[in-house]
């Protein structure tokens, strides 16, 4: 089921330079969303930007929703300028979500902002069940130290004990976090010396990155992408969001954003 | 404090609606209705279908602009098969009249679709003649084509025929269009489909929203001076003050396309302010 919720703006806190976090008071939405689902959000009260902006939901609590976003854009520029106790118009939860089964060690793998949908993941399965939090790899990079910080704080020295992950590994395009690289330098890695230690991989991150995913993880480990689209209507009526798969035109916003990472043909968007 | 709401209900062509308010063709459907119950919509419009399903066009497929939107879709669907199996029986619980929208790149391809379609439990036919996003010309500025589409069609056929034409502000062009569309026995005219445009960026497309809004009203209002069948008015209508304007330019009833992106909740707050007004003269 989706919902329409005029969320009320609990915080809007900028995390680094252009890099922000904004929490959101929604509870219908709250209550149903899952890991990799998405809302549409409003950033203006006119008709100036014209078109809702898509935001994977990066957590949740018991009535509110939590969005990171980089302010890059007309859309998201606005969005960081709103302040606390004002409201937005949103819609969701959208798309399908992640596969929740977890039975063995999952490797994570985010790319700057494409950390977002990742955090709600390693939140949620911690919730289903606190041994999954021993199970949980994440590889994070970016170009340099923006989220890191940010990142390492939730889950390695966090007050919330119930996030705490035990590996965490992160990369910086510049080196400002000590590794220099990708963090698909890191993803190879683990796929060359511990081939077998991973039952599944997930990854968000630019379109560049995750196609060096889908070409380095071997087939006969399940990959699921969270891609990203320019969307019109995010409610799968427009087709604007259509991304190129083996099986035809999909929707991003309504057969995805979830996609396996194999089905996807990235030829045709990198 | 108004007690009762005003009746809003309209009879275009036979089609009997509750209101004069519909979607317009390939911008509302599917997650919709979680939101919007379709059956408040006085009809709803399929997305364009045709003859044989169609890819349409690789993306990028959308790009945003001065507050509206240039689109290249390009027609993807299904095929009309899946819509008789699949769509219009999902559509039907809903009671709400249902205006199927069918192209095809030549007369043959439009009566085909007309005769499969015919004894469907549907309201009308919309001939997209308009659409700027599948290559090769745009069937609605020719006028003979125009008039042997529509004059096949309608020979094939006794649903309500709506003619959607393409926007020009060529004014005798438009008007001689539209003209020739009822002379060929079209039973109602859509005013307008999306506007050839270009973004800074190079994406070419049909430009929707807001920015067309004043444009689209300029050839409903000419229009309708000199046609006489009615008129269902479209292009950028995004608050009900728009939707009066297109009332009051001539138009019987009016689609919403685009602003469902900005606001999916437009629908219902159009309808909801037309029936609280004092009155409606349409």
């Amino acid at each position: 089921m989706i919902y329409q919720e005029k969320a009320r703006v609990i915080s809007n806190f900028e995390i680094s330079e252009d890099y922000f976090e904004i929490i959101l008071e929604a509870p219908k939405i709250a209550k149903a969303a899952l890991p990799g689902q998405f809302v549409m959000v409003r950033v203006s009260q006119g008709l100036y930007p014209f078109l809702r902006r898509p935001f994977s939901i990066a957590g949740k609590d018991f009535k509110t929703i939590k969005l990171l976003y980089k302010a890059v854009g007309t859309g998201t520029r606005m969005l960081s300028q709103i302040s606390p106790r004002e409201f937005l118009d949103i819609t969701g939860p959208l798309g399908n979500g992640f596969n929740l089964e977890v039975k063995d060690n999952i490797l994570l793998v985010a790319g700057g902002i494409g950390i977002a949908p990742l955090l709600f993941l390693i939140q949620e399965l911690a919730s289903l069940n606190p041994k999954n939090r021993q199970r949980i790899w994440l590889l994070f990079g970016e170009e340099t130290l923006d989220l890191a910080d940010y990142i390492t704080n939730i889950y390695a020295v966090g007050e919330n004990p119930y996030l705490m992950l035990k590996h965490i590994d992160v990369i910086t395009k510049d080196g400002s976090s000590g590794k220099k690289g990708l963090v698909t330098d890191l993803l190879l890695k683990k796929m060359i010396y511990e081939p077998f230690k991973f039952s599944q991989v997930y990854a968000c991150g630019p379109n560049e990155m995750l196609k060096k995913v889908a070409e380095i993880v071997p087939g006969r480990i399940p990959c699921w992408v969270s891609v990203e689209s320019r969307m019109a209507c995010g409610l799968g009526a427009c087709r604007g969001c259509a991304i190129s798969t083996i099986h035809g035109y999909k929707r991003v916003c309504k057969d995805g954003p979830i996609f396996e990472a194999r089905e996807v043909k990235w030829n045709e968007i990198v | 404090m108004k007690s009762s709401k005003i009746n809003l209900t309209v009879e275009i062509a036979g089609i009997k609606m509750k209101n004069p308010v519909m979607n317009a063709s390939g911008t509302f459907g599917e997650n919709f209705f979680d939101l919007v119950n379709p059956r408040i919509l006085g009809a709803i419009v399929t997305k364009t279908v045709t003859l044989k399903p169609k890819t349409g066009n690789p993306p990028p497929r959308i790009q945003e602009v001065n507050g509206g939107l240039i689109n290249r879709i390009g027609l993807e669907n299904k095929g009309v098969d899946h819509l008789i199996e699949k769509t219009i029986p999902n559509l039907k619980k809903y009671k709400v009249p249902i205006i199927v929208s069918i192209f095809g790149q030549n007369k043959e391809k439009f009566v085909e679709l007309a005769r499969k379609l015919t004894s469907q439990p549907i309201a009308a036919l919309e001939l997209n003649l308009s659409c700027p996003n599948i290559g090769g010309e745009i069937l609605g500025y020719h006028a003979l084509a125009v008039f042997e589409i529509v004059s096949s069609v309608k020979k094939v056929t006794s649903l309500p025929v709506i003619a959607k034409l393409p926007p020009s502000l060529d004014f005798s062009q438009m008007i001689n269009i539209a003209q020739i569309a009822q002379s060929a026995g079209a039973d109602i005219l859509a005013l307008v489909n999306t506007f050839p445009a270009l973004s800074n960026d190079f994406f070419l497309g049909g430009l929707s929203g807001s920015p067309i809004r004043p444009l689209a009203l300029r050839i409903v209002y000419e229009v309708a001076k000199r046609v006489s069948i009615p008129i269902i008015g479209m292009g950028g209508i995004c608050s009900l003050e728009d939707a009066l304007a297109f009332f009051k330019a001539g138009a019987k009833a009016i689609a919403i396309g685009s602003a469902n992106f900005h606001d999916p909740l437009i629908i219902p707050k159009i309808i909801k302010g037309l029936e609280e007004l004092e009155e409606l003269s349409i």
